[in-house]
């Protein structure tokens, strides 16, 4: 369960707030949107709340834990055990295999063997199972993304964040994506937070935020 | 970090090659300048410290004063007095009381043995030839416990001077110049009386063309006959137990006597100081070529850490921290110059033998090559250096890089 108390975020100098105080809660195994108009914050929101950058104030509690009170070393590998994340940009290593690359954050603890198993199976589910051994560049966009979203869960996370995850997809390949994701929260123990700018995608969500210039405008369940 | 360090060496494998290579240029042209000039130093020390002596005592050129004068002619008067003050030069220097720096060296457990010397500047004639050159009288029988020159007789025997009879062993330079061979009969004129005869009965060749070229050996009691100075020496060459010893026992025995002692170190101080020259420029020259190296790995690590912003942001998201990130170059740097010296290493020895092959003229007729693991240990050591220092600063960047901004801006 993620609770968000009171964020602000400000940039530049003079600091110019871009976050005016957001606080909601979530529970757990939820499929939850972020929407609003371009520049409302949704990115900074998303990236505020996922340790991968800090608010300028308030809290941010993963099961009761501040994420601020926690150590560099507890951060990381927070981040590596249980948070999966998912970018616009599929951001795959160019000189991994797709199965090497969804093994990649199992790797940092020399998990990669036990997950080994996990790997294939997830890029089989995502119809990738002829393709384990393509590199990035001889894969297509939307098959590129779906191994991102493989090695954002293969450490069954209990947290995944994504920005516009299929910002860079024709609808066909956006859909299959959020299908993935959608069946990783019903049948994981995982809450998955997305940005979307397409309200098809964001009606999926089981919670929906909505941003506006940096204000929460509604949580509608 | 092992895995992706090498996937990326491996991704482009020109650039990683050519990265290589100048690490392994540099540590070849080191190991190859290195083994010339100190396989070179080395020779011409060890030639200098058991072809001479560790330590020499030599008499010293004495001025004449009015006091050594008053001791010797007027002992009995007390007071004498000088129109004009003399002054003058003793003819020839000599040790004034030999048996008592035996005595001391008999007692002395430092020292293996010593030999006295009675050396003379000569003129070796032979036909309408006539060269100058140095004239050694020895004892052979100690003179073999002091120096090495046994090793270097090519014709005749050193022991042979023993009998007396005006026997002469001569550098074989010396011998080539005057068209002399062994067994003939030489004239050796010693400034005032009239050429000596004496007959080559051996030839010995260092390799070093100082000694080759203008030394000859006698026995001492021929010698000494031969300069009208019976019974006088010198020098007393002496060799020590540890040659290291040298520098200290020659102060030791220099602070309470007019004589001069000197160690090895002291009587070569201008070669030593070549040496040390040469050396100095090596090291310069070396430094020049590894900050080379270096750059080529501070480069394409630079550029490396600039292209692969994207995968570093990645790899922070899922919990890479910056020491893995900063280890991640790190070993690239490592490994590309780890790899590169140990080539270098190679290819260092294979120019080593090719030039120990060559037969070069020179102080020395052959190109001595040191082929020792101190000289190996090193270049591998300069080349690790290199690698570390020149990989340390992008792949600290590289750690330091916010993952945020990368992620962010999607470049
Ligand atoms: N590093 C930064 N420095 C200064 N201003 C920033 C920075 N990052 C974001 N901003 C500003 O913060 C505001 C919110 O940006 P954010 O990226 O969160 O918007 P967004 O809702 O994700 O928009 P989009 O839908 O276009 O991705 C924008 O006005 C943006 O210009
Ligand atoms: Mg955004």
């Amino acid at each position: 369960m993620i609770k968000v108390n009171n964020i602000k975020k400000s940039f530049g100098e003079p600091p110019i707030e871009v976050l005016h105080g957001i606080s909601f809660e979530i529970p757990e195994k939820q499929f939850v949107s972020i929407t609003g108009k371009s520049g409302s914050g949704k990115s900074t929101l998303l990236y505020s709340m996922s340790t991968l950058d800090h608010p300028t104030s308030g809290e941010v509690f993963f099961d009761g834990v501040e994420i601020a009170s926690m150590s560099d070393k507890e951060v990381h590998e927070f981040r590596n055990l249980k948070m999966g994340f998912i970018f616009q940009f599929h951001y795959l290593l160019p000189e991994l295999s797709a199965l090497e690359n969804v093994l990649m954050p199992a790797r940092r603890t020399g998990q990669h063997t036990v997950r080994y198993q996990r790997g294939v199976e997830l890029l089989t589910q995502f119809g990738l199972s002829n393709k384990l051994d393509r590199l990035p560049k001889q894969l297509s966009g939307g098959e590129q993304q779906r191994v991102a979203i493989a090695r954002a869960l293969i450490q069954e996370p209990k947290y995944v964040f994504a920005d516009e995850p299929t910002g860079n997809l024709d609808s066909t390949n956006g859909e299959i994506v959020m299908n993935l994701l959608k069946t990783a929260t019903r049948d994981g123990n995982t809450t998955v937070i997305y940005v979307t700018h397409d309200p098809d995608f964001a009606a999926l969500a089981d919670k929906r935020i909505v941003l506006k210039d940096g204000n929460l405008s509604a949580t509608e369940f | 970090m092992l895995f992706l360090a090498f996937r990326h060496i491996f991704a482009r494998p020109k650039q990683s090659l050519l990265t290589l290579l100048g690490v392994a240029l540099g540590t070849t042209a080191f190991i190859t300048f290195a083994a010339i000039m100190t396989g070179f130093q080395s020779f011409i020390i060890d030639q200098l410290v058991n072809n001479d002596a560790y330590v020499k005592i030599s008499a010293k050129e004495k001025m004449v004063t009015e006091k050594d004068l008053n001791e010797s002619l007027f002992k009995d008067k007390i007071h004498t007095f000088w129109t004009t003050s003399p002054s003058g030069r003793q003819e020839s220097a000599k040790i004034n009381y030999p048996l008592g720096w035996y005595k001391k060296l008999d007692n002395d457990s430092r020292v293996v043995a010593y030999t006295p010397l009675i050396g003379a500047m000569v003129l070796y004639i032979k036909g309408g030839i006539s060269i100058s050159g140095k004239l050694q009288g020895v004892d052979p029988i100690s003179q073999v416990k002091v120096t090495n020159i046994m090793n270097y007789i090519i014709a005749g025997d050193y022991q042979s001077l023993s009998g007396g009879g005006n026997k002469i062993i001569i550098g074989q330079g010396l011998l080539g110049k005057m068209g002399a061979k062994l067994n003939d009969s030489i004239l050796i004129s010693v400034g005032k009386a009239d050429p000596i005869p004496f007959k080559v009965s051996g030839v010995f060749k260092t390799g070093i063309m100082t000694l080759d070229d203008t030394f000859g050996y006698a026995y001492i009691r021929d010698v000494q006959r031969a300069l009208s100075r019976p019974s006088e020496i010198t020098d007393i060459a002496i060799r020590l137990t540890d040659v290291s010893e040298s520098l200290g026992f020659a102060d030791e025995y220099g602070e309470f006597t007019d004589e001069k002692v000197q160690s090895w170190e002291q009587s070569n101080a201008n070669i030593l100081s070549v040496f040390s020259l040469q050396n100095f420029i090596r090291t310069f020259i070396t430094i020049a070529i590894m900050i080379v190296a270096s750059f080529g790995i501070y480069n394409i690590l630079n550029i490396l850490v600039n292209q692969k912003r994207k995968d570093i942001g990645i790899l922070r998201s899922f919990g890479y921290d910056a020491g893995e990130i900063q280890n991640l170059f790190m070993i690239q740097g490592l490994f590309l110059g780890i790899t590169g010296g140990i080539i270098g290493l190679f290819f260092g020895f294979v120019m080593s033998l090719y030039l120990s092959t060559l037969r070069i003229g020179g102080m020395t007729d052959k190109l001595m090559i040191n082929f020792s693991l101190e000289l190996y240990s090193m270049g591998i050591l300069m080349a690790v250096a290199a690698s570390v220092i020149s990989s340390y600063l992008p792949a600290r960047a590289a750690g330091k890089l916010n993952p945020i901004d990368i992620v962010r801006s999607g470049e």
